[in-house]
């Protein structure tokens, strides 16, 4: 046994624990076959910090060619299309699709359920070897001259159709085997998460006690095991139609190339939801917390996500309006997607009514969620322009749709990252990072969204298409404004790696719960026990936070006395 | 390029009216261009109130209910069923408006007159557009391809009758004066309709632009084609018989033209083998031939190879090029292809 056994006080929790999962076993091997979740959760936080870190340097290198209109500022034209490639490939398949679940997920989830770990350890570390390998095949395509089929890999162009890139097919290979493995450790996490809601939750914690941030995850769960596996197949196909030369998406040998985009958009709309729903379970942790109020809605909150899951997979077609889809087709999906706006709607309501009342406490993770409510309102406000499919008609491939999925993926998801990855930081390192630096990096990354983003829907409703390396001279002032943005965002993240990094070493040591949270996990010490709790949390509310004391900066928040004699929650349950 | 960095061009919103048109739009040049944009500024003013109110509520809590000293947070209820069905089912009756209008301007778009549509061919690959145009005016039994340029008459209703060569990839057409859009698919006709009821020089333009809107490769953001709205009839056929014929160019410039529109994904001009040999210095050398035979360069074997490109192939390139032919004006063609090589002779 590793766990570090430490004498427990009668009325107040353990501290700064000495003995931690983070050092219960020491050297590299140890945590390369850890079974640990929040090991490999950790693990897998620093390869999906990697893979942004990755995918943002090739936004700022696209944006600032983009810095005028026909010169090759840095890169030709071939290597621009590249560089819009790779960033949209490893930010979607490696940083948003796996970011939160893989890591704050892996990390949190378990604790929540005052549970020791995920229900199939082993099934986690497996998909982290997934995720990795997936990580080195992308950066094998760098190093093998890089990919510029979008990251969408729409044929016949990716299949070498056209008259340009014969001898992209290892690459393309590659990239393929990439997405397939990643799939895999997408629904393998998946399957981990859902097994371990049912099987690990207490007996006394019903699925309603659950805190909305698990509720987001079992949505998105089902999303990854239903939906991932048409991607595979439908790579699979590809491959097959290459090496027998059978018609299936490529029209050389007599197949459709239609065919690809329904199949690509069966998986990647659904995948759409898979990103930005872990980010609003983190949002509705933020809120709670940091307005010390019950979430509101907290049923209307949970099946919301499983709505959005649900209709998320009926709405694919909406991104083939004018690919020669019927109009009758094309109206139907319209309708659908409307749908699919009111239970995102009905979750944003839900925040506001949330702060009603409430004791807002402007910390860095609450700054993000309220910069989340503005930059997730944007984004799917505008969302609504693209299903009407008038609308669509005109804004489809222009910057219009750039500037909306950047808002939801990057203002809400990233947002939501960033802001759970502060949040959560005091637990999983045991250190707090520098709450003024925090601060200033989250109005950086707001300002800077803003300041990339906004220009772009004018761009695109003016009739800017994406993917150009080239554009004409009456879109240079949107373009310029929107690189200065993006120059924003890159100081923002750079800022935050160089003080997270720096807490590590010189943060004030964390105590088990600095924000007054109410969750199961903040009955751990900072950083957790090996075995996650020194003894058996007290199962509680979610958000019953009238169960927990201010004491000081330096002991945070404690569970009042009266809990910890009758083992039981002040707040009768809801 | 750091010129176009300069203060200067940060002045603000009136570069949005450089080519015509609204904050938001371009002109509105077709009978549908109104319509979508009366169903974008309904959907904006709703989305105004909404986020409004949203942000609104959001700020004054902030303010209202920010931690500091004195301040506690009070219990509230934690749902309200009849507040909850309310902000669900009107913004629900709310969308289903907006899915009405939308709906009815799309049927617009989608749905060509029954009678009196002319129609244009049109040929998408990479990179550029070519459209061919017959009949209505133009003399019996020929017909006239233009590449880049789309010519049409004010008033009158044109079908697009769109595909793209079979080992081609997908492209699309985008005509934002006209709020249009159709991708152009190899190996299916794909057919977009549209009216113009306005003209480039209405609003001060030259022309409208035409863009490639599905990503199709290298030069994708330079798959540019430019919209011409003529008054009559007549000069719709004088001005389509005048872009047609390319005898018109100065040889150099017809060749660098051709060259651009058919030759350059495969051939460079500045020295890289691509998938043929580049153009640079070619003029005039001695090449070894696959067959291991030593030949110059010159008018007789640009001829051939553009004609009948397999039989002398240059050693260590593939037979990849399928053969070109300019109609009765394949001999002004190759004229300028010769001439133009002659300028890269080094």
């Amino acid at each position: 046994m590793a766990g570090g056994i430490v004498e427990k006080p009668a009325s107040a929790q353990v501290v700064h624990p000495t003995v931690h999962y983070l050092n219960a076993t020491k050297g590299f091997k140890n945590w390369l076959v850890t079974l640990d979740h929040k090991r490999i959760a950790m693990m897998y936080l620093c390869a999906v910090s990697f893979a942004l870190l990755l995918g943002g340097f090739w936004a700022i290198v696209l944006r600032t060619e983009l810095l005028a209109p026909h010169d090759d500022v840095i890169l030709s034209n071939a290597w621009y299309n590249k560089a819009f490639t790779l960033h949209g490939a490893v930010m979607v398949f490696l940083f948003i699709i796996p970011g939160i679940p893989a890591s704050l997920g892996n990390f949190i989830l378990p604790m929540q359920l005052g549970a020791k770990d995920l229900a199939l350890p082993r099934v986690n570390l497996f998909s982290w070897y997934l995720y990795v390998m997936g990580l080195i095949l992308f950066v094998g395509i760098l190093v093998l001259g890089g990919l510029d089929t979008g990251w969408t890999l729409y044929p016949p162009y990716s299949v070498g159709g056209g008259s340009e890139h014969k001898a992209v097919w290892l690459n393309l290979i590659f990239a393929y085997t990439a997405v397939f493995i990643l799939g895999f450790s997408s629904i393998l996490t998946g399957l981990n998460f859902i097994a371990t809601m049912h099987k690990l939750r207490p007996k006394d914690m019903g699925m309603y006690d659950m805190p909305l941030f698990l509720w987001a995850l079992y949505a998105t769960s089902l999303i990854q095991v239903l939906a991932t596996p048409v991607v595979g197949l439908t790579l699979g196909l590809s491959l097959i139609e290459h090496l027998f030369n059978i018609g299936i998406f490529d029209p050389r040998y007599g197949g459709d190339p239609v065919l690809y985009q329904h199949f690509f958009w069966f998986y990647s709309h659904p995948a759409v939801y898979i990103m930005v729903l872990p980010a609003m379970g983190v949002q509705s942790e933020l809120i709670a917390t940091f307005s010390r109020k019950h979430v509101f809605g907290y049923k209307a909150i949970a099946w919301s996500s499983i709505a959005i899951a649900a209709i998320g997979f009926i709405v694919w077609g909406h991104h083939m309006f004018v690919s020669g889809q019927s109009p009758a087709a094309g109206i139907i999906f319209s309708l659908l997607t409307y749908f699919v706006a009111i239970p995102s709607a009905i979750k944003v309501f839900n925040w506001v009514a949330t702060l009603y009342k409430g004791a807002i406490d402007f910390k860095a993770p609450m700054i993000y969620a309220l910069a989340f409510m503005y930059l997730f309102g944007i984004g799917g406000l505008t969302g609504l322009f693209l299903a009407s499919i008038a609308n669509n008609v005109h804004l489809h491939d222009t910057y219009f749709v750039i500037a909306h999925f950047h808002m939801v993926m990057v203002g809400s998801v990233l947002t939501g990252f960033l802001g759970g990855v502060h949040y959560w930081w005091p637990k999983m390192t045991g250190r707090m990072y520098n709450e003024t630096l925090g601060r200033i990096a989250a109005v950086m990354v707001f300002i800077g969204f803003n300041v990339t983003f906004m220009p772009q829907f004018v761009a695109g409703t003016r009739g800017m298409p994406r993917r150009y390396a080239n554009y004409l001279d009456e879109f240079t002032t949107f373009h310029q404004v929107s690189t200065i943005g993006a120059y924003i965002l890159g100081a923002a993240v750079l800022l935050q790696v160089g003080y997270l990094l720096h807490s590590l070493i010189k943060g004030r040591k964390a105590p088990p719960n600095p924000w007054g949270a109410a969750s199961l996990e903040w009955q751990a010490t900072s950083p957790p026990d090996f075995h996650n709790f020194l003894e058996k949390p007290i199962t509680m509310g979610a958000y019953d936070f009238e169960n927990w004391e201010y004491v000081s900066e330096e002991a945070g928040y404690v569970l009042k006395r009266e809990v910890i004699e009758t083992g039981k929650s002040l707040v009768k349950a809801h | 390029m750091m010129a176009d960095l300069a203060l200067g061009n940060f002045a603000g919103l009136p570069l949005a009216q450089q080519a015509g048109g609204s904050f938001w739009f371009p002109p509105q040049a077709s009978d549908v261009a109104a319509g979508v944009d009366f169903t974008y500024d309904l959907i904006l003013w709703l989305c105004i109130v909404f986020f409004i109110g949203i942000c609104g509520a959001t700020l004054y809590f902030m303010v209202k209910y920010r931690k500091r000293p004195g301040h506690k947070e009070e219990a509230t209820s934690t749902h309200n069923t009849r507040l909850e069905l309310a902000w669900s089912i009107i913004p629900l009756a709310l969308l289903m408006v907006v899915f009405g209008v939308s709906t009815y301007w799309y049927l617009r778009i989608v749905t060509p007159p029954s009678d009196n549509v002319r129609e244009v061919e049109v040929t998408a690959k990479q990179w550029n557009w070519t459209f061919t145009y017959r009949g209505d005016g133009l003399p019996a039994g020929k017909s006239y391809m233009v590449v880049g340029e789309l010519h049409l008459v004010r008033d009158e209703a044109y079908q697009m009758v769109m595909t793209t060569p079979q080992n081609d990839v997908i492209h699309s057409m985008f005509i934002p004066a006209f709020r249009v859009k159709q991708d152009c698919v190899p190996g299916r006709y794909n057919k977009l309709w549209f009216r113009a009821i306005k003209a480039p020089q209405d609003d001060g333009l030259e022309y409208y632009d035409l863009f490639c809107t599905e990503y199709c490769g290298n030069d994708h953001s330079l798959m540019l084609a430019r919209v011409f709205v003529h008054d009559t009839k007549a000069e719709w056929a004088a001005a389509v018989i005048e872009a047609a014929d390319i005898g018109r160019l100065d040889p150099v410039d017809r060749g660098k033209s051709i060259y651009d529109q058919n030759c350059k994904s495969c051939h460079t001009v500045n020295g890289d083998p691509s998938t043929g040999p580049s153009w640079k210095g070619m003029w005039g050398r001695e090449e070894e031939m696959a067959d291991g035979t030593k030949l110059t360069i010159d008018e007789n074997y640009v001829r051939e190879s553009v004609l009948q490109p397999g039989a002398k192939i240059v050693k260590g390139f593939p037979n990849a090029m399928t053969p070109f032919t300019w109609g009765d004006q394949t001999d002004v063609a190759i004229e300028g292809i010769v001439a133009y090589m002659k300028t890269l002779k080094d």
